[in-house]
């Protein structure tokens, strides 16, 4: 992604509103979103407070009962397949209504093949991506005779293997054990360096802070709020009035005063504020450096910090 | 409390299938688990977990083809050789993929379902569907097609399915997956309740959410690569895994998920073999180190 050229919203929400037909209420209501290339932005929220029905506007797959939504300052559900301009790529919460193909071999090259590819830069990128996912092992078998976090990783690799400029991820963690979400989090911030804006929906708030630089809080179809991921999910009134609940590590060290850390390295970077705390005895709770938010400069999960 | 379920020298063997070799997923294992017991089973993915719980109401091998030798009993029961519709009776298990277990076109009928089955009379059978669906806070959608359900709630309902028809045993594998903080934490404390009731329920919890685990359940068992390494209180077995993380001691096989308090604590205190596995447990240990 050029720099001399920075594309500040790849996508953008403009106070969009959406409605299921037959619902009373809208699923969202005034929802405003900048999602930058290069940037990780995470979307959070209890259950059924809107997280896929904003991804599934993202890529078109629903259109606004009002308000705008504009890939690369295009309306996603206007664009034809195969056209020219961003592409857009969304992986379902449940793999079971992506995937298609006989072989996760197959279902990995299905999007490169479909975009023209040759064969041999489809097998490539298969390969890379198979490798990355911890898939190189069942590239023959069937997708859906693999347990269902493996099959989550299929979906995950199916839409990464087209290298789509935006990519929406739904829940792309659930049921993944730490190494895998781990794997999982270092190849997000891979597509973020090769410039994808991408957008993580999920539960997962430790996720969250580990790999995504912005966060948006959605409470019952609205945006309670945007910004810096540490200063957002680090905010015990925001999460109070979320329904979420802190991480464990941001939990206890919002109970001890403390900063939250944030990124791949979050437990050394915990360690070493209390190592360093000038009063060890101090009561739990201690305000002494409340709301001291290092590293709230957009580079949590940068994953090369240690 | 006498054992509900016993596992002895259980062995259980994938055949070979296209694209995937034969694995033997569970190696000798023994364990028992108590009526009023709640037991986590954690590892890193492929260790075994999915596949113990799915052994425990006869489904393997009886409906998904496997090799099993040892011993396997549950509620006095040979869970690999009693019909699974027999095992239903007394063993509720909920998998990873909650929409494959879905089968009706309302939720209240997808919770009443199983109880038909049980020929439960039909005011008790409303009364019942009520009463779970309040339980997991999906009373407002009875009348929703589970298909249109969000993954969460989904997930929610076939937890209401399990528990609707009262089992003396409970098998979940991944039950928190979809779900957020708050919500994972009620079905934790709905097992909890169950196990710890009047009913004293045994419940077994393949997870690879440690945290919930480390507040909730009794026992925590672990697996890598088949075999069990340890079956211990919380605070025990999860000591020993952060201690191996910490120290980067290289075993066959991946890491298991470790509680990130634990770890944290081991970075802290390189020698205890008692850490913290809460939040709440980690701010009285840290004040207890002055």
């Amino acid at each position: 992604m050029s720099t001399a050229n920075p594309d500040p919203a790849l996508v953008s929400l403009d106070d969009v509103t959406y409605a299921y037909a037959g619902s009373a209420s809208a699923a969202l209501a005034g929802v405003s979103l900048e999602g930058p290339a290069g940037q990780v932005t995470a979307i959070v929220g209890a259950t059924g407070s809107g997280k896929s029905t904003l991804g599934r506007l993202i890529v078109g797959l629903l259109r606004p009962t009002a308000g705008h939504v504009r890939v690369a300052g295009v309306d996603p559900a206007r664009r034809r397949p195969g056209s020219d301009g961003a592409r857009v790529g969304l992986v379902f919460q449940n793999p079971n209504h992506q995937l298609l193909a006989r072989s996760i071999r197959a279902e990995l090259a299905l999007g490169p093949a479909a975009l023209g590819w040759g064969a041999d830069a489809v097998r490539g990128r298969v390969d890379a991506v198979a490798t990355r996912l911890a898939l190189a092992g069942v590239l023959d078998a069937h997708p859906y005779r693999v347990p269902v976090p493996v099959r989550k990783r299929v979906a995950i690799g199916a839409i990464l293997a087209m290298c789509p400029d935006v990519i929406v991820l739904d829940e792309p963690t659930a049921g993944q054990d730490r190494a895998d979400a781990d794997s999982i989090a270092a190849l997000i911030r891979e597509e973020a360096r090769r410039g994808a804006a991408v957008i993580v929906i999920t539960h997962d708030l430790r996720f969250a802070l580990e790999v995504a630089e912005s966060g948006l809080v959605l409470h019952e179809g609205r945006a309670l709020v945007h910004g810096p991921v540490r200063r957002v999910l680090a905010d015990q009134a925001t999460l109070d009035a979320a329904g979420l609940e802190a991480p464990p590590l941001a939990a206890l060290a919002l109970r001890l005063g403390l900063a939250v850390p944030a990124g791949a390295g979050a437990i050394e970077e915990l360690e070493q504020t209390i190592r360093g705390r000038p009063d060890r005895s101090g009561p739990p709770g201690t305000r002494g450096r409340a709301g001291r938010v290092p590293g709230d400069h957009g580079m949590a999960g940068s994953g090369g910090a240690p | 409390m006498p054992a509900l379920i016993t596992l002895l020298d259980v062995t259980v063997r994938w055949p070979a299938e296209p694209g995937l070799p034969a694995r033997t997923a569970l190696k000798r294992v023994s364990l028992e688990v108590a009526a009023g017991e709640l037991v986590g089973v954690v590892g890193a993915a492929g260790s075994g977990g999915a596949t113990l719980v799915r052994a425990l109401n006869g489904v393997v091998p009886q409906l998904i083809p496997a090799e099993v030798t040892g011993r396997l009993e549950v509620c006095g029961l040979d869970a690999v050789r009693t019909p699974v519709a027999e095992m239903a009776r007394v063993v509720s298990l909920v998998t990873d993929d909650p929409e494959a277990q879905m089968t009706q076109l309302t939720v209240d009928a997808e919770v009443a379902f199983g109880l038909e089955n049980q020929g439960l009379p039909l005011d008790e059978m409303r009364a019942r569907v009520a009463e779970v669906l309040a339980l997991v806070g999906l009373d407002a959608l009875a009348a929703r097609n589970p298909l249109t359900l969000s993954g969460g709630e989904q997930q929610r309902l076939v937890v209401a399915c399990a528990i609707a028809s009262r089992p003396r045993v409970l098998a979940l594998d991944e039950p928190t997956a979809n779900l957020d903080g708050p919500a994972g934490r009620r079905v934790l404390e709905l097992a909890r309740g169950l196990a710890s009731g009047p009913d004293g329920v045994a419940v077994v919890i393949a997870s690879h959410n440690v945290d919930l685990l480390a507040e909730y359940a009794d026992r925590i068992v672990w697996l890598r690569d088949g075999r069990m390494v340890l079956d211990g209180d919380p605070s025990a077995v999860f000591t020993a895994m952060a201690h191996e993380r910490a120290q980067e001691r290289v075993n066959p096989g991946p890491p298991a998920a470790t509680p990130a308090v634990t770890e944290l604590c081991a970075r802290l205190d390189p020698g205890s073999q008692a850490l913290p596995v809460t939040v709440a447990g980690t701010v009285e240990w840290l004040a207890g180190r002055g």
